[in-house]
């Protein structure tokens, strides 16, 4: 395999970890939190 | 600390961070156009030579100038994410913010798409340098999925990281204009008074480089999707806007300038990078490595803005349920629209596949224009409902109303050379707007929160 190969391998990879983590703390998130509490922003409302 | 005392801790509400400062707002702006600089612009040579394309670089420069003054202004007001689609909500109308909100995200998702595939074009060549030759799909999704982890984890590293490759690809430009010219102590290498010619198809051709000429500026009214987001929105936004727009002004006269010192229009018009063509014209090994970096980190810059800047504009949306509400979320951690942001990945991917470059940036130029069309209207009904000293303001730009007509006028003459070169891609994009327009007023109109989405504290409007 030469650098060229690898390298397009290494990209599917770090991108299918990255695509991977997000999903899975997109879940965990949602998981934790009641919907109430994530869909809880306002506009035009300070902290 | 146990469960029972962390929840009892646990904030009631969620929202967006309020973390940003101008140089955010700055990097957002700048950081989404000066890809522009780095390509695009070029192909205004093509339709009307070297100096159809100056004249088409400043008059569509007037025209982003009355967009950023009149942004500023009412940006400076309605300090929400959602810009200009929350700036429509409250000013005109569901139906203009709904066509208002789909022009941002489509403008934006379609060049985060391109900026991907010139991420990925960029490394195809180089590996055709080494005799080898690469599929861009890879590098294209990976581009999108790490800045779409940057943008999940945070606006302020997001912006941050902006700021730098941002600030590293206007240099570059400006180290290339003074190695060229001899102001930086080297030999002048331009040779303008061999290379510029007459208009080459007269003044209908500088009409058709308006369209071109657009690419110099597109995106800078995107600083506006930070306003929910800026510590000062009064003061970040307009500071950050005008800026921007001052820094594009100069990096686009200073890449038209090396640019057509450098290489015939003939060859220009057509170049696909010419701002790194003209590095390696330099004959400067250093200066050509540092030109193919300014390169790749201006298509980076600008697909981690458009992430940023679609996100905002879907998740606003949602959250007045013109979108379903459940986009409407914001990350209790890291305090983003992550379910906005995760939603856009593949339809940025999926138009970044079709490898048709020119259409998706044409999808997204006119769907900028139809923005910027709503501005030039919207600030007359903003000023007549709420004039001066009625509400407070952060900025006021001046000279209302000649920067409105300018605007619609110089939209116009846009219109008509995107009509001459692109006529059947301008009717069906109005097509889908209307139909989509359509589908909102028959199916998702009932949907929406009508009396909880006006959130500005500001007084009956006059005439009310």
């Amino acid at each position: 395999m030469d650098f060229w190969t690898a390298l397009e391998y290494a990209a599917w990879a770090v991108s299918i970890v990255l695509f991977g983590w997000m999903l899975a703390d997109a879940r965990f998130t949602s998981s934790q939190y009641g919907e109430d509490f994530l869909l809880s922003s306002r506009e035009g409302e300070d902290e | 600390m146990t469960a029972a005392s962390m929840a009892a801790a646990a904030p009631q509400k969620n929202a967006l961070l309020k973390v940003l400062g101008p140089i955010h707002v700055w990097a957002l702006g700048v950081g989404i156009v000066l890809v522009g600089e780095y390509m695009g612009w070029n192909f205004s040579v093509g339709k009307g030579g070297a100096y159809g394309s100056l004249i088409a670089c400043w008059i569509i420069g007037l025209l982003y100038t009355c967009v950023a003054m009149i942004d500023s202004e009412v940006t400076s007001t309605v300090a929400a994410a959602g810009g200009q689609y929350t700036q429509a909500k409250h000013i005109i109308g569901p139906l203009m913010a709904f066509n208002v909100g789909l022009y941002l995200v489509m403008a934006y998702t379609m060049l985060e798409a391109a900026d991907a595939l010139v991420v990925g074009d960029l490394i195809k060549t180089v590996a055709g340098q080494y005799g080898a030759e690469v599929d861009t799909k890879p590098f294209v999704v990976l581009t999108v999925a790490v800045l779409a982890w940057l943008n999940y984890r945070g606006v302020f590293m997001t912006l941050t990281v902006n700021f730098v490759i941002t600030a590293f690809a206007f240099i570059a430009i400006v180290l290339l204009f003074f190695s060229t010219t001899g102001l930086g102590g080297a030999e002048p290498i331009l040779r303008h008074s061999e290379l510029l010619t007459e208009l080459p198809y007269g003044w209908i051709g500088v009409v058709a480089a308006l369209q071109f000429g657009m690419w110099y500026y597109l995106g800078i009214e995107g600083t506006c999707q930070a306003a929910e987001e800026v510590r000062s929105p009064g003061r970040s936004i307009p500071l950050g806007t005008m800026g921007g727009m001052i820094t594009l002004l100069i990096a686009a006269t200073m890449t038209w300038y090396v640019c057509a010192g450098l290489m015939p229009w003939e060859y220009l018009g057509q170049a696909v990078t010419p701002l790194y063509d003209a590095g390696r014209l330099t004959g400067n090994l250093e200066m050509e490595v540092v030109l193919f970096i300014g390169t790749i980190f201006a298509a980076v810059a600008s697909a981690n803005g458009c992430i940023n800047d679609a996100s905002r504009a879907w998740f606003s949306m949602a959250r007045d349920r013109y979108m379903p509400q459940w986009f409407g979320a914001v990350h209790p951690r890291y305090r983003t629209p992550y379910r906005s942001i995760l939603f856009l990945v593949p339809i940025a991917v999926s138009f970044a596949f079709t490898g048709l470059l020119d259409q998706v940036v044409t999808f997204s130029i006119l769907s900028g224009l139809l923005g910027y069309t709503f501005m030039s209207f919207n600030i007359v009904r903003f000023r007549k409902l709420w004039p001066l000293g009625s509400i407070n303001r952060g900025y006021v730009h001046p000279f209302h109303p000649i920067p409105c007509i300018l605007l619609g006028l110089l939209c116009a003459a846009t219109y008509f050379a995107t009509y001459l070169g692109y006529g059947a891609s301008l009717l069906s994009i109005m097509a889908f707007y209307i139909l989509i327009s359509v589908w909102f007023v028959t199916r998702r109109y009932k949907y929406v929160r009508r009396g909880d989405q006006f959130t500005m504290p500001w007084p009956r409007p006059k005439g009310y």
